[in-house]
């Protein structure tokens, strides 16, 4: 074994001292045989001569002991590597254009897979996060009319499921929770989970500094603890490692520190869960749910999130079995029907992101097709210009496999070049995608380029090589010795042959680039569709602005709810802004259009207390000021709008919008009608008085429909928090600091967060439809591109082989109209055949974009028929250019030629 | 270089031949040449061609070894010799080929 090793060895290294000790071997057969024809009389010229001839193919001799020797495997894929390396560096051109076609195809891929690693591949950081379940609330009678699925939950269906599931290990709620942190340095708002004591061991996630809560601090009273996150701890307090016992002051009131999260730590994410829920982007702290016996009987307050740990073995058929049963017993027990929804940690998390993300995963390899293909003609037109080298190479002894065998070499080189220069674009890219992309991808912050990305590269670099190599390679290694060397060119049958692959990778490239480009196509219509809705406001000129009251401060009569105290201090902000210059009419609201929150109210329509099943329906809540829909330019359409009467004391009032009468009072008038509502904390009920009629606003979302809405005066009912919104003459911006002044006019030490104008709400909330819009019509761009390349690559190479026969053509009178037809035809018949094979494979794909796109059929004849023209149109520049050139021959030249 | 009367050699019999040869003693290439031509008359084939990368192919199946030595007429040539694992094939192969012969030799005369 050693023995063997030392030769390989021997072999690998030293190269030249083998190649020498086998020139000698020979050398000394060589000589004795010449020695013995001069002894039988020939002259030492004709005796050499004879002995070569004797010996029969010394380089062939020389190869097949090189073979023998068996190293050549590694041997020659060096040589190969060197050979393929020189020949890369002589033609700098091709190598340059073949390593970015393939750089841009292996980078697209890398990128969008580091994407889809982190997002979809990783499991989430939580112990067994496969058992982790979110329990959701369902309302039926509500999908239907809005579509919406997944709805909040009270704290008494909290409670009777914690109670009596069988399918659960630990089951915890938790919900948003914002306070003002003063002492020790500047007031500060921060975002902050009320969380079941449960929750964090239900994760699986231990403190880094101190402890998670225990569980008798899960009680209203013994509730002044908090667990602060990782990044809070650095940031306000340095990292001090004595902060376990510490009190801070969170909304005036003294709480202990009990425990630091570990780095990286977030939950729940803002995006994973209900717009409505309002969790913060960055989870500053937690503090437990404590919900109070009051909190605990209110069914109709629907704010929770709750999330489970399955028993081991318990699938999530079976818990939804379970929880359905539970959900049963609770509509017999409450006479009111809601269902409850499972829905996987993970599938929550990763959501809608999924498909568009595979549909990109798609996208891109479609991409790296199409460079491949380009790869694989530019081989194809150096397999013609190195037929010689390869016949030659044949001849000293190289066997087909050998020769196939350099040929993938260079390709894998070239492949391997190509995947090193994408990376590094990959990893640019990545860095842009999460710079740029849209706020709500899900684990933006987890994504990153790490091991499996670099195998994945490494593995479609090979992947690439290969496939684009193959079949130049087979094409390239396939000749007749005798033609080629004879001929001292291409022969006409191989050539054939390499002209109809050629033909056949441009045909698949036109059809692959035109499946991209139609998908585009249709995300662009619908973006500018979208662009085109009317919000039902006009949102040029507002200046939007957050307030949020701290809460004992404004706490009312009703221990968890605002006082009118609140209430006043809104009027009186609202009061001052009027009266700013360049501000034309100022209200707020609260949630307000766009900006993610979601609110809704349980009502019954009939004059009946309790209601029946099915006789309580849900619809959209929001709080406004009297001035609000003269600020935002939402039209009345019936009735009147609030004035500033409807206040504490006055008769309940409330205006619906165009959907509310639509699903409600389709056919009769609805002012004057009277909805009830539950009142929540004693189980008694309380009436409004339907005062108008206002038309619909996209609240949620621009692509989404106008769903029921009511609006309640705020101050018949106030909250602690409110969105100010200023109608201004001039750039809304420019009114922030006045409008700031007015604010601590008020109160000195309220805070504002959130400052934006309505137009860039908007704007955010496409954000998401314009990052997957552009990602795709960058990729279609690309393939447009690749595509043009290639068309042009291969008549410019035919016009080149055509030369002679086009030179003969116009000797025998053909114009250079007629050559241009000829030219420009050959290449049109090619993207036309792509062209209709890419519609017809666009037309059975593009459904897989039916969720992403608005308002535009997936199959929209317009759309295909105008991206199919474009395409035809770079296709004919594409096919000019050369025909072009052909008309420039001189046929006394080009029947020289030759 | 016709194929004429001579007898092309069936694949492997070489190898079989030069085992056979180096039993003795070590042999360079010329030497191994001259005595399949001498042994063998002018009734089988061998190009020096084909014999170099005979030798090759068993050196790198371990079954000889070459060293570098002096030969009759003073110059330095690759000398083969048998290792043990060569002995061990010769044998074998030996008796495979006699079997083999035998067997078609009793089928020519007896069939």
């Amino acid at each position: 074994m050693l023995g063997w090793l030392k030769l390989r060895l021997r072999a690998l290294f030293r190269k030249n001292e083998i190649e020498n000790e086998l020139d000698e071997e020979l050398r000394f057969y060589l000589e004795n045989q010449t020695e013995v024809y001069v002894a039988q009389g020939m002259s030492p010229e004709e005796a050499r001569a004879a002995a070569l001839r004797e010996f029969g193919g010394v380089e062939q001799a020389k190869e097949q002991c090189r073979d023998a020797r068996g190293v050549s495997l590694i041997e020659e894929l060096w040589q190969d590597l060197r050979y393929g390396a020189r020949t890369l560096l002589k033609k700098p051109g091709f190598t340059a254009v073949a390593v970015i076609t393939l750089a841009l195809g292996i980078g697209a891929n890398s990128a969008i897979f580091s994407v889809v690693n982190s997002i979809l591949l990783r499991t989430l950081p939580y112990n067994e996060p496969q058992r982790l379940m979110i329990v959701w609330t369902r309302i039926t009678q509500l999908e239907s009319t809005s579509g919406q699925t997944q709805f909040a939950n009270s704290a008494t269906d909290f409670v009777e499921w914690r109670n009596q599931n069988q399918s659960f290990e630990q089951i915890a709620a938790f919900r948003n929770q914002t306070f003002n942190l003063s002492g020790g340095g500047e007031p500060e708002y921060l975002g902050g989970v009320r969380a079941s004591a449960s929750l964090l061991p239900l994760l699986g996630v231990e403190a880094k500094l101190g402890r998670t809560f225990r569980t008798e601090e899960d009680q209203p009273g013994a509730d002044r603890v908090v667990i602060l996150s990782h990044g809070l701890w650095q940031r306000r307090f340095a990292s001090d490692p004595e902060i376990i016992g510490k009190k801070l002051t969170l909304n005036d009131e003294g709480y202990t520190v009990v425990g630091v999260m570990p780095p990286g730590f977030q939950f729940p994410g803002k995006d994973s869960m209900l717009a409505g829920l309002q969790f913060p982007k960055r989870v500053d702290f937690y503090i437990p749910l404590a919900l109070t016996a009051s909190e605990a009987s209110d069914r109709g307050r629907l704010y929770l999130a709750v999330i489970g740990r399955l028993k081991p073995q318990v699938t999530i058929v079976q818990a939804q079995a379970d929880m359905d049963a539970v959900a049963d017993r609770l509509v017999k027990q409450y006479k009111n029907g809601r269902g409850v929804l499972l829905v996987s940690l993970q599938q929550q998390v990763v959501g809608k992101a999924r498909n568009a993300l595979l549909i990109f995963l798609g996208a891109v390899a479609f991409v790296l097709l199409i460079a491949c293909a380009n790869v694989a003609n530019l081989l194809l037109t150096r397999a013609a210009a190195r037929h010689k080298e390869m016949a030659i190479r044949s001849a000293l002894g190289a066997s087909r496999l050998r020769l196939i065998r350099q040929l993938l070499t260079e390709s894998l080189l070239l492949a391997m070049l190509g995947g090193t220069v994408g990376l590094v674009l990959a990893i640019w890219v990545v860095k842009l995608l999460i710079a740029t992309g849209p706020t709500n991808l899900p684990r933006a912050d987890a994504i990153s380029v790490d091991g499996r990305v670099l195998s994945f590269n490494l593995l479609i670099s090979l992947l690439t090589g290969i496939i684009f190599g193959l079949a130049p390679a087979l094409q390239a290694s396939r000749l007749d010795l005798n033609e080629s060397l004879k001929e001292g060119g291409t022969t006409s049958a191989v050539s054939s042959g390499r002209n109809r692959m050629r033909s056949l990778l441009v045909v698949s490239q036109v059809a692959v680039a035109l499946v991209l480009l139609i998908g585009a196509g249709l995300m662009i219509r619908s973006f500018v569709r979208l662009l085109g809705v009317d919000p039902g406001f006009d949102p040029q000129h507002i200046l939007t602005l957050d307030v949020r009251l701290p809460f004992p401060k404004y706490v009312g009569p009703q221990a968890d709810y605002a006082g009118p105290q609140a209430a006043a201090f809104f009027q009186q902000v609202i009061e001052r802004l009027k009266t700013l210059p360049g501000v034309r009419a100022a209200g707020g609201a609260n949630p307000l259009p766009l900006s993610g929150g979601e609110e809704g109210s349980g009502f019954v329509i009939a004059g009946r207390w309790p209601p029946a099943p099915g006789e309580v329906f849900n619809a959209g809540r929001r709080w406004v000021s009297p001035d609000y829909f003269k600020v935002m330019g939402i039209r009345l359409q019936t009735g009147r709008a609030f004035t500033e009467s409807d206040g504490s004391g006055a008769p309940r009032v409330l205006i619906i919008n165009e959907a509310f009468v639509g699903a409600f009072f389709p056919d009769k008038d609805p002012i004057g009608k009277r909805l009830f509502f539950n009142r929540g904390s004693d189980g008694g009920y309380a009436w409004r008085e339907i005062v108008g009629v206002v038309k619909d606003v996209k609240h949620s979302a621009l692509d989404s429909d106008p769903k029921p809405e009511m609006y309640f005066p705020f101050s018949q009912f106030p909250s602690w928090n409110m969105t100010l919104v200023a109608r201004t003459s001039g750039d809304p911006m420019s009114l922030v600091a006045a409008a700031r002044r007015q604010v601590l006019a008020v109160d000195p030490n309220q805070a504002i967060s959130n400052v934006s104008t309505m137009e860039q709400l908007m704007d955010n909330s496409v954000s998401q439809r314009r990052f997957n819009m552009l990602l795709l019509s960058i990729f279609a761009a690309i393939s447009l591109v690749l595509a043009a390349v290639g068309i042009y690559s291969v008549l410019a190479y035919s016009v080149a082989q055509r030369t002679q026969e086009i030179g003969v053509r116009m000797a025998l009178g053909a114009r250079a109209a007629n050559v241009l037809k000829l030219i420009i035809g050959q290449g049109m018949v090619l993207a036309l055949i792509g062209a209709a094979l890419g519609l017809a494979a666009a037309f059975a794909l593009t459904r897989v974009l039916t969720g992403l796109l608005y308002g535009v059929s997936p199959t929209d004849p317009a759309t295909f028929a105008l991206i199919a023209l474009l395409l035809l149109g770079v296709a004919l520049v594409a096919c000019y250019l050369p025909a072009r050139r052909a008309t420039k021959v001189d046929p006394i030249i080009a029947l020289r030629f030759e | 270089m016709n194929k004429e009367k001579k007898t092309e050699l069936l694949q492997g019999t070489l190898e079989l031949l030069i085992l056979r040869l180096l039993q003795s003693e070590p042999l360079n290439g010329w030497d191994i040449m001259q005595r399949i031509r001498l042994v063998s008359g002018a009734v089988i084939k061998v190009s020096a061609g084909s014999l170099y990368p005979a030798l090759h192919r068993l050196e790198a199946r371990r079954l000889v070894v070459a060293e570098w030595d002096v030969s009759e007429k003073n110059r330095r040539a690759k000398f083969y010799k048998l290792t043990a694992a060569g002995r061990k094939q010769l044998e074998a192969e030996r008796e495979t080929w006699e079997r083999f012969t035998g067997a078609v030799a009793s089928i020519l005369h007896n069939a």
